[in-house]
């Protein structure tokens, strides 16, 4: 090694390639600070350049690599230096010294300045500007180099990168296509997430080629030998990219990752639970037509490619699988600043479904072809599994006829534990570990929050931002979780920008960030009866259109009530449904609030009975139903704002608040806090601190069969909803009216935003009953026994399920009793009903004996006298 | 031998461009490549320089084989070519700058002589400069390290007369100390100071001798005839370019021993003769071996 060669060949380079190294310098040190820019900017232009820059600064940097190799090509007869006497070692070196020169230390430098000027420490800003940003843009740098180091000059380089270019098009042009599948190469294969394993041939091909080139051109100037290499090294990078499936195949592909990620034993199969999402899957024959919206929509989301349509051919069922998993794995943390404990799931990621129809009159199961093109594609991490997939006429006749068929589904799944940290929201950058420098910025005018992070080394597998206690409002770093391991990761830097929206639906002084890391890679079997999920005569096919379509004109609002909206606040109007007519105009007013998750029509059937001797009136919150959703004030100082305001417009004098489950809160809130303005309080089973935990609860809860969907027929109207509930055994029906407001009804689940419901609940206080002066009673549903609570859907025989009811009810007992006591022991005027076995809704399974309790309750406050 | 080679053959597809080459050029000569455009003299000298590679056949140059020359070795080889490839951007300074740094030996009073003898511009960039400048240049380059071999390609070609002979003079100045091998599709360029001459033509080296020996056996043969008389068929291999106009033969002897021999020859074939010989310029000799070459006249020896 002789420095002064080395030297005198950079120096050469540099006067050679002066304006391209200048014009580098200025682009790499641009770079970081383009990346940088807040770009109010809403020009297409300015925001493109910013994220395109660094495509920018990484095509010269290429172009600076190439250059200065091709300033002494070794594919020349020509050139100056192939008679002097530079050994190769020095001229690798100088090469090599000549790259890290003009285009890593600028690099290095600006983003450590940046860095600086960003509040990061003097050593963090040096490692973080060591770091290589987008790790995998470094795949194509061999490849690149090779062709450098073989081309004689750029003319040559870019022929030879334009055959490279057309051969990694190849696949795309169909002529070639029969040519791949002699090959064994399947195209429409995608192993997206686990692709990473295929980064390893490509850097290793790539390596071979650069040092092969390098000793075979330059050092023993054999240009055939280190042509073929090239040609070796193409080919298999070729191939690393589109591998022949006898090599790389999803069980590969999937085996790899498991012996990486699965520790022998963590029973991570159990933790993942899948309850069909619809009792019977949705499906059309694809060329009819759809005169069902649920079946048009279906088709819609399948989003099939009309090659797939006619290879299916005429004919062919359309048929989507809905399953919904059970968030059986939570983490706990407590969130600041209200200090209560929030659940964080675990995330599923979805890495490949495949299913098959079998029966036992078929030899051979059929392999269901699924849509790669479905709109929910991109869409792997919900918690909903929805497939899309065409089964061709004669298969759906064969395996129609069979009653043993079934659908076997085989799921792999990624399982992803979460790790909360919460994130100050004051625009400074706070270290978060395991993901790095982050920083939040709220924007008040727009209600969001912009997360913005930086980090370097290994990479957690995601990284989400949510609002505190909001998981829905949840926003991910990417599409798929990364599976890389994490010496790969151990170079590399990332950045990325997360916005939350609706920020002022919680106090988001702090914000949730979630860093996930891969537990395992599991499999998943779900099987169903029959072709849609249940057997034919649950669920038939779609010709035999043997029931009603669902049409809510069928349902309808029968209660005797106006309906008008009200403003409370600027743009926020609430919907109040009002029972009083002229005869009782002049009678106390009740004012009925609804529990969580639920509008005024909860009480269609309530009301109208204490209309026989009151005026009526019932709100619905902020955030449902025909109410306003605004993206803020969801706090309980809020809300109870809203009711006064609700009773304000209306000239309403000190009424009775009626409050049903989480409505509670609002009672005592008010209770406390303006208790002139109101006459009394009845609490409808609402009177709990719900600001304490619910882990216990919660964890059993999950663990319990859901409550099975409805089938299609048995939500077309109220009567035949009545059906339904008779056949899960149900003890109430809720009023017709909060059905049709509150419920979907393919699913039978309540289709209330959960952001807004969330957002209620984190607003919440623990009530302060020793300040409540008002008249106030309390009527609580009480279990008398794990037999209560034992739901008709339950396996009563099973031990398990036994186990889980009663320790449920233990648990639920003690701490209702706790809660009644403290109610009876704090609450001056306070007034306590237990009815036993009644439900939730006790004002609907336990309708007179609620009434009762209310007039009961009532008549003191309004008639004084008597 | 400084260079010696071995039936070195090299193709280019299904061109053979270098035809089993036996190349030997001693220490201390001063080679003259000759040969029209094409011949294979580029080729040849690369393949000395290890730029390209034997199809078969071997060549060594300073006792090592061409294929193993490594870079340390081109400290003692000199090589110049009219088609060499500069650091363009560079000013002739800094190129200069450049390779006083490759090598150790460096002369730099050399260096400093030659380039003032040549008048070279040290702000001039290379890409600026004049072929002729240019090849001036080069050969500073190749020769301020002193190098124990000098390969020059076409060094000459394109020059005017009196840079020709600036360069020329440069040259003549280290012919003592090095071998150089020089080529040239012009003899006249290089007469001055050739010690030995090479003719190659299709990629055959139809000849290699030290001067003097082909001085000694070229001749022009004035012959004067008693009658008028036709050329003898076949006519000896060794007479070149005959022409006879009435009693008068002239041709080119390329085997001359002595008078007598040649005497003795003629009369064979034509009785009763007058014969007069002269000596030839290497300048006659070569072109008379051009066109000899290009008639194809010539009895190739390999």
């Amino acid at each position: 090694m002789n420095s002064a060669v080395i030297f005198a060949i950079i120096r050469k380079d540099v006067r050679g390639l002066w304006p391209l190294v200048l014009l580098g310098l200025v682009l790499f040190t641009l770079e970081p600070v383009v990346a940088e820019l807040d770009l109010n900017s809403n020009s297409e232009f300015w925001l493109s350049l910013k994220s395109n820059f660094y495509w920018l600064s990484y095509f010269l940097g290429c172009l600076l690599m190439i250059s200065v190799i091709q300033q002494d090509p070794a594919d020349s007869v020509t050139h100056d230096w192939l008679t002097r006497p530079i050994s190769r070692s020095n001229w690798l070196v100088a090469k090599l010294l000549f790259v890290v020169l003009t285009v890593c230390l600028p690099i290095v430098l600006a983003r450590f300045l940046v860095n600086l000027s960003n509040g990061l420490g003097l050593g963090m800003s040096f490692s973080y500007a060591l770091a290589i940003e987008k790790l995998p843009s470094l795949l194509a740098l061999p490849v690149l180099i090779a062709v450098g180091l073989l081309a004689a000059n750029l003319r040559k380089t870019i022929l030879l990168l334009v055959i490279v270019l057309l051969a990694a098009i190849l696949p795309a042009w169909n002529v070639t296509q029969p040519l791949f599948d002699i090959l064994g190469v399947n195209l429409s294969e995608d192993f997206n997430a686990l692709m990473w394993l295929q980064a390893l041939p490509i850097v290793l091909f790539g390596l071979i080629a650069v040092f092969g080139v390098y000793w075979f051109r330059y050092c023993k100037r054999d240009a055939i030998i280190a042509s073929v290499l090239m040609g070796i090294s193409l080919t298999g990078l070729f191939f690393s990219m589109f591998p022949p499936h006898f090599i790389y195949n999803w069980d590969t592909a999937l085996a790899a990752n498991r012996a990486m990620y699965n520790e022998p034993g963590n029973a991570l199969e159990e933790v993942v639970v899948f309850d069909q999402a619809l009792a019977c899957f949705p499906a059309s024959t694809i060329d009819n037509d759809r005169n069902n919206a649920l079946a048009e929509a279906v088709f819609e989301q399948a989003n099939w490619t009309e090659q797939a349509l006619a290879t299916a051919g005429p004919g062919a069922l359309n048929l989507s699988t809905r399953f919904s998993s059970r968030k059986l794995a939570v983490e706990w943390f407590a969130a600041q600043p209200l200090g209560r404990e929030r659940s964080v799931p675990w995330l599923l990621h979805k890495v490949q479904v495949s299913a098959q129809l079998v029966a036992n009159s078929q030899a051979e199961p059929f392999t269901l072809p699924r849509s790669s093109t479905a709109q929910n594609r991109f869409d792997r991490l919900s918690s909903d599994l929805a497939d899309y997939w065409l089964l061709p006429r004669d298969v759906v006749e064969r395996y129609s006829s069979d009653s043993s068929t079934r659908l076997v589904m085989d799921v792999e799944l990624g399982v992803l534990a979460p790790k909360v940290q919460l994130l100050q929201a004051d625009g400074e950058r706070h270290y978060l570990a395991g993901i790095g420098y982050c920083r939040a910025k709220p924007d008040n005018l727009a209600n969001t929050i912009v997360i913005e992070c930086v980090s370097r080394g290994p990479q957690p597998a995601l990284v989400s931002a949510s609002l505190v206690g909001i998981p829905s409002s949840r926003v991910d770093n990417r599409i798929n979780p990364r599976y890389t391991p994490d010496w790969i990761e151990a170079l590399g830097r990332t950045q990325f920008e997360l916005t939350l929206r609706d920020a002022r639906l919680v106090d988001s002084t702090a914000v949730q960030i979630i860093a996930y890391e891969i537990q395992g890679l599991i499999h998943k079997k779900i099987v169903s009866k029959g072709i849609l999920g249940d057997t034919l005569s649950q669920c038939p096919l779609p010709e035999n259109d043997n029931f009603e379509t669902i049409e809510r004109s069928r349902w309808a609002d029968r209660s005797p009530h106006e309906s008008s909206s009200i403003a409370v606040e600027q743009d926020v109007r609430l919907e109040v449904l009002d029972w009083r007519t002229e005869a009782n105009s002049n009678k106390p007013v009740l004012v009925l609030l609804p529990g969580l998750g639920a509008t005024a029509h909860s009480f269609d059937t309530l009301a109208p009975r204490l209309a026989e001797h009151y005026g009526v009136v019932a709100i619905t919150r902020r955030g449902v139903g025909a109410s306003s959703k605004p993206g803020h004030g969801y706090n309980i100082e809020r809300l109870g704002q809203d009711i006064l305001q609700v009773i304000d417009t209306l000239g309403i004098e000190k009424p009775v608040l009626i409050g049903h489950s989480i409505a509670g809160d609002e009672l005592s809130y008010l209770g406390a806090h303006s208790p002139e303005r109101f006459s009394g309080l009845v609490y409808l089973d609402a009177a709990y601190d719900r600001s304490q935990a619910r882990k216990v609860i919660r964890e059993l809860e999950v663990s319990l069969p859901p409550l099975p969907p409805p089938r299609q027929e048995e939500f077309v109207s109220y009567e035949s909803a009545r059906r339904y509930g008779e056949r899960i055994g149900a003890i109430r029906m809720i009023p017709e009216g909060e059905i049709l407001a509150s419920y979907d009804f393919a699913t039978g689940a309540n289709k209330h935003a959960s952001r807004f419901l969330d957002a209620v609940e984190m607003g919440l206080k623990s009530p302060d009953y020793a300040s409540i002066e008002l008249p106030a009673l309390a009527i609580y549903a009480v279990p008398s026994g794990p037999a209560s609570l034992m739901e008709p859907w339950y396996d009563e025989d099973e031990p398990a399920t036994q186990q889980t009811v009663s320790k449920l009810f233990e648990y639920t007992h003690e701490l209702k009793e706790r809660q009644i006591t403290q109610f009876e022991q704090e609450v001056a005027h306070g007034l306590v009903l237990r009815i036993m076995d009644a439900d939730h809704w006790i004002f609907v399974s336990h309708e007179q004996e609620t009434l009762d309790a209310i007039e009961k309750f009532l008549d003191p406050i309004f008639k004084p006298g008597m | 031998m400084i260079i010696e080679s071995e039936q070195l053959t090299k193709r280019f597809g299904q061109h053979t461009v270098l035809k089993q080459l036996n190349l030997q050029v001693p220490e201390g000569a001063a080679y003259a490549l000759l040969g029209s455009n094409g011949a294979g003299k580029s080729t040849l000298m690369r393949t000395l320089v290890n730029i390209l590679q034997p199809d078969s056949g071997h060549a060594t140059v300073l006792g090592k084989n061409t294929r193993n020359l490594a870079p340390e070795d081109f400290n003692q080889i000199g090589f110049v070519s009219e088609s060499q490839v500069l650091p363009e951007r560079l000013r002739i300074s800094d190129y200069f700058d450049y390779l006083r740094a490759l090598y150790p030996q460096w002369d730099r009073a050399l260096e400093r002589r030659l380039r003032a003898n040549f008048d070279l511009p040290p702000e001039r960039m290379l890409s600026k400069l004049s072929h002729g400048m240019r090849m001036k240049t080069v050969l500073v380059a190749g020769l301020a390290f002193r190098p124990k071999l000098l390969i020059l390609d076409e060094p000459l070609s394109g020059m005017d007369t009196l840079t020709r002979d600036e360069v020329i003079d440069g040259l003549l100045e280290q012919a003592q100390e090095t071998t150089i091998v020089i080529s040239s599709h012009e003899l006249a360029e290089i007469e001055h100071f050739t010690s030995h001459i090479a003719f190659m033509d299709k990629g055959h080296l139809v000849l290699q001798e030290p001067i003097e020996s082909l001085q000694a056996h070229f001749r022009q043969v004035h012959v004067t005839l008693s009658a008028i008389k036709t050329l003898p068929s076949p006519r000896p291999s060794h007479w070149l370019s005959p022409q006879i106009e009435g009693h008068s033969l002239q041709f080119i002897e390329s085997e001359y021993q002595d008078h007598q021999t040649l005497y003795q020859q003629l009369s064979k074939h034509f009785g009763a003769i007058q014969v007069e010989e002269f000596p030839m310029g290497l300048r006659e000799i070569s072109n008379v071996l051009i066109r000899n070459l290009r008639l194809n006249e010539y009895g190739v020896a390999p």
